[in-house]
């Protein structure tokens, strides 16, 4: 592993909390690890499964999900399926030897510009204790 | 093993007209093999077996006639009438065009496991009972034999059927043999050794998928062009991402059968993956699959003292 | 072609330099595995080799203004693979015709160039095979192949080439020995189809005994990515500004494997589809090249989840076509 080598993590925010809440940091000037790729969903609950081992085959180092805090949702309820949804995967990839810290998940609302910025922060340092991702990156990769 | 009173039962059925097909098994082309066989005409019941081979779960041929108006009886060991129940939960079939005949499973026994102890084995040197067998005069138990998914069936007698023939069985409560225990007590680098392993031999002939009673998507993720999830090449990332996501889907849906494994042409244990994300959800959302037709399924549901510590 | 006689010593020798260049069939380690060394690799049929599960025709990349494209590599360090009789006649008579006939398939050819190929006869058929049933037997040979023939201390060889010069002149003894075996072998196989039933077949495209006869198949892709002859093929692109253009294997089980853009599907269940793979190898394929596209190996059934036996099938038409016949 080289010395410079920076994770890439795919970030999947929900539109109504965590979203925002990374707005909030940005607009409040709160600096966090530029390591994350931002993608907008409307909701956690509308974060497939797939899309997160999709992320990591196409060579994301990790993968953290956000959403509204139990009882916070904009939709009433999508978080607490989210929640369900996600233990089953965590606890899968876990006892199949996918490193835990892969794929992190986190509660932030909108007026959390701070504790987004922890977040992410941590979550970066996490993947770069791990090192680069090596388990369920495609096979055929491309260097020019 | 109560083939008579398959077959007579089936005959009833079939003249009475209550029925107008019966999904069955029956002698397939190779020995120690029950294919699965369509009866529509009472002349053919004789062609009804029943025995230790029967490894498909036949709920997967009722989904075809989804859209007919056929009344259909099938034979159901405990694991094809959960994955009836099911398909009746998700409405995928309407109730009354199904009449289950239930069959307490003696369980699928490995001819591999077979070879493997008796050496070179013929049809004729064997004498089937329930819980036993005679090879060329001497007395064996059934369980060693038994296909690894089968060795830790809890559920042996089908929780749903309109009648039911043979008598119920104990079930093995005490978890003595489960391969999935052997490899939860294994540390994670291994279990990723082990997996890497077994994944990397997969062909991706979807016989898994196929064999699964549940597996009904008119179009698999696998095979989705837009999105495009893998490619066709059996890489060991994407075969791992296909019974991943497979697995996924069957969360809090699967009927532990282990069709899937039994399938599988290359001897894969493949079944390991949706059977651990089967006792996830059993242990955590206290939950399984195919045991009644109220409750709701873990997954579409929730509650707010559900586990979260993993959530930052 | 010349004959002879090999000896276990000079076996060893000949293998000496190729250790690293032997392949050898999964279904002829079984029968011949104390033959090869340790190093050898051990396949599932010629497929494996030359038509891979998955192989990169073309990496591609957006240099800017313009696509630049580099075609893949292939491998062309001379290769050796061993195989029973009915795995050599999948590459001979039916990959070949398909991928060194106009148009010729750049990366297939480039592979068989470099790859001579040995028969091993085959001494103990199993109960599924059937080679003899669709022109093949256990004594097949084809002239650009060694055929060869294990005994207990020494190798029956036939053919050209280097091994041959190894040989010593077994004489009449020996010629005498092999073919009271290949009779031993071949007594009770079944007899050849009839000639005209590829023609036939086909006016039986629209019978309702296909519905029974498909009934219980799950349409999974077991069987023909097993088979040593089905050589059906997809291409995908994997990355976007760079990537690959991928070759994969595809198979007429799967029912994306004829849909259309519209979304119509030729072959809409399983019927068609398993009408489609019998026809191909016993009608579509023998009426165009003279030989059915099926060596009999019996892969197919003997792996078959749900003991679909295509054997039964033909078996099944063959009845039909006599009857109507007579």
């Amino acid at each position: 592993m080289k010395n410079d080598w920076e994770p890439k993590i795919v970030a999947f925010l929900c539109h109504w909390c965590s979203y925002a809440g990374a707005d909030l940091a940005g607009i409040s000037r709160i600096q966090y690890p530029p390591n994350i790729r931002v993608i907008r969903v409307p909701c956690s609950g509308a974060v497939n499964p797939l899309y997160i081992l999709k992320a990591l085959r196409e060579g994301a180092d990790g993968v953290l999900v956000s959403g509204c805090h139990p009882g916070d949702c904009h939709y009433l309820s999508g978080n607490y399926f989210a929640r369900r949804k996600f233990f089953v995967l965590h606890q899968l990839l876990q006892w199949l030897g996918i490193e835990e810290n892969r794929v992190q998940f986190s509660w932030v609302s909108a007026s959390e510009g701070q504790k987004f910025s922890q977040v992410v922060e941590e979550t970066v340092e996490k993947v770069k204790k791990l090192g680069p991702a090596q388990k369920l990156v495609k096979e055929f990769t491309f260097h020019v | 093993m109560f083939e008579k009173e398959i077959r007579r039962k089936a005959k009833e059925l079939l003249e009475a007209k209550t029925v107008d097909l019966v999904i069955g098994y029956t002698s397939g082309s190779l020995p120690f093999q029950a294919r699965p066989i369509l009866v529509s005409s009472p002349e053919d019941v004789g062609k009804l077996v029943w025995n230790h081979f029967a490894r498909s779960n036949l709920a997967r041929y009722l989904l075809p006639y989804r859209d007919s108006s056929k009344k259909i009886a099938l034979l159901a060991k405990g694991c094809d009438a959960r994955a009836v129940a099911v398909l009746l939960q998700e409405e995928q079939f309407p109730r009354e065009r199904i009449h289950i005949i239930g069959l307490p499973c003696p369980g699928v026994i490995s001819r591999r496991k077979l070879e493997e102890k008796l050496g070179e084995i013929k049809e004729e040197d064997f004498s089937w009972e329930e819980n036993s067998f005679l090879f060329q005069g001497e007395k064996w138990e059934v369980r060693p034999f038994l296909e690894d998914t089968c060795a830790r069936c809890r559920y042996p007698n089908p929780p749903l059927y309109d009648e039911l023939i043979g008598e119920e069985k104990e079930p093995w409560r005490d978890g003595s043999v489960d391969y999935l225990k052997e490899l939860d007590n294994q540390s994670r680098e291994e279990r990723w050794q082990f997996f890497a392993a077994e994944l990397s031999r997969c062909i991706r002939c979807y016989a898994c998928r196929n064999a699964c009673p549940l597996c009904y998507c008119k179009e698999c993720f696998a095979e989705s062009d837009s999105p495009r999830w893998v490619n066709g090449v059996p890489t060991l990332s994407d075969n791992l991402f296909f019974h991943l996501g497979r697995s996924m889907h069957l969360a809090g849906r699967c009927v532990e059968c282990g069709a899937c494994e039994r399938a599988c042409p290359e001897e894969i244990k493949i079944g390991l993956l949706p059977l651990k994300v089967e006792e996830i959800v059993r242990e955590n959302f206290s939950f399984e699959a195919g045991l009644s037709l109220e409750e709701e399924a873990p997954l579409l549901t929730y509650k707010e003292s559900d586990p979260g510590e993993f959530i930052k | 072609m010349s004959k002879g006689l090999v000896t276990k010593e000079k076996w060893w020798k000949w293998l000496e330099d190729k250790k690293d260049r032997l392949f050898l069939s999964e279904r002829a380690q079984k029968r011949y595995g104390s033959w090869f060394p340790p190093e050898v690799k051990v396949v599932k049929n010629g497929k494996e080799i030359l038509l891979p599960s998955g192989e990169e025709m073309y990496r591609y990349f957006w240099a800017g203004e313009e696509w630049k494209v580099e075609e893949g590599e292939v491998n062309t360090a001379p290769l050796f693979f061993f195989s029973l009789p009915c795995e050599a006649r999948a590459i001979i008579e039916i990959t070949d015709k398909v991928f060194l006939h106009e148009p010729i398939d750049k990366n297939y050819r480039q592979r068989r160039k470099s790859l001579s190929l040995g028969i091993l006869a085959c001494l103990q058929p199993e109960p599924t095979c059937f080679c003899s049933l669709v022109g093949g037997g256990p004594f097949w040979k084809n002239e650009e192949a060694l055929f060869l023939v294990p005994r207990k201390e020494d190798i029956y060889v036939e053919g050209e080439g280097e091994l041959l010069s190894y040989s010593e002149e077994g004489g009449e003894k020996v010629k005498q020995e092999i073919q009271t075996l290949q009779k031993e072998v071949e007594s009770g196989l079944p007899s050849p189809l009839p000639s005209y039933f590829s023609q036939e077949l086909y006016q039986h495209f629209e019978d309702e005994e296909w519905d029974d006869i498909s009934w219980h198949c799950m349409n999974c892709g077991a069987c023909t990515f097993l088979c040593p002859t089905c050589y059906c093929f997809d291409l995908s692109i994997e990355g976007r500004l760079k990537g690959f253009q991928l070759r994969s294997w595809d198979s007429c089980m799967f029912p994306k494997f004829t849909l259309h853009a519209s979304f119509h599907n030729p072959r809409p269940t399983g019927k068609e589809r398993v009408r489609q793979r019998v026809m191909h190898k016993f009608s579509y394929f023998p009426e165009r090249e003279g030989n059915f596209a099926c060596v009999g190996c019996g892969v197919c059934v003997e792996k078959c989840p749900v003991n679909w036996d295509i054997r039964e099938a033909i078996e099944r038409m063959v009845e039909k076509i006599d009857r109507l016949r007579a």
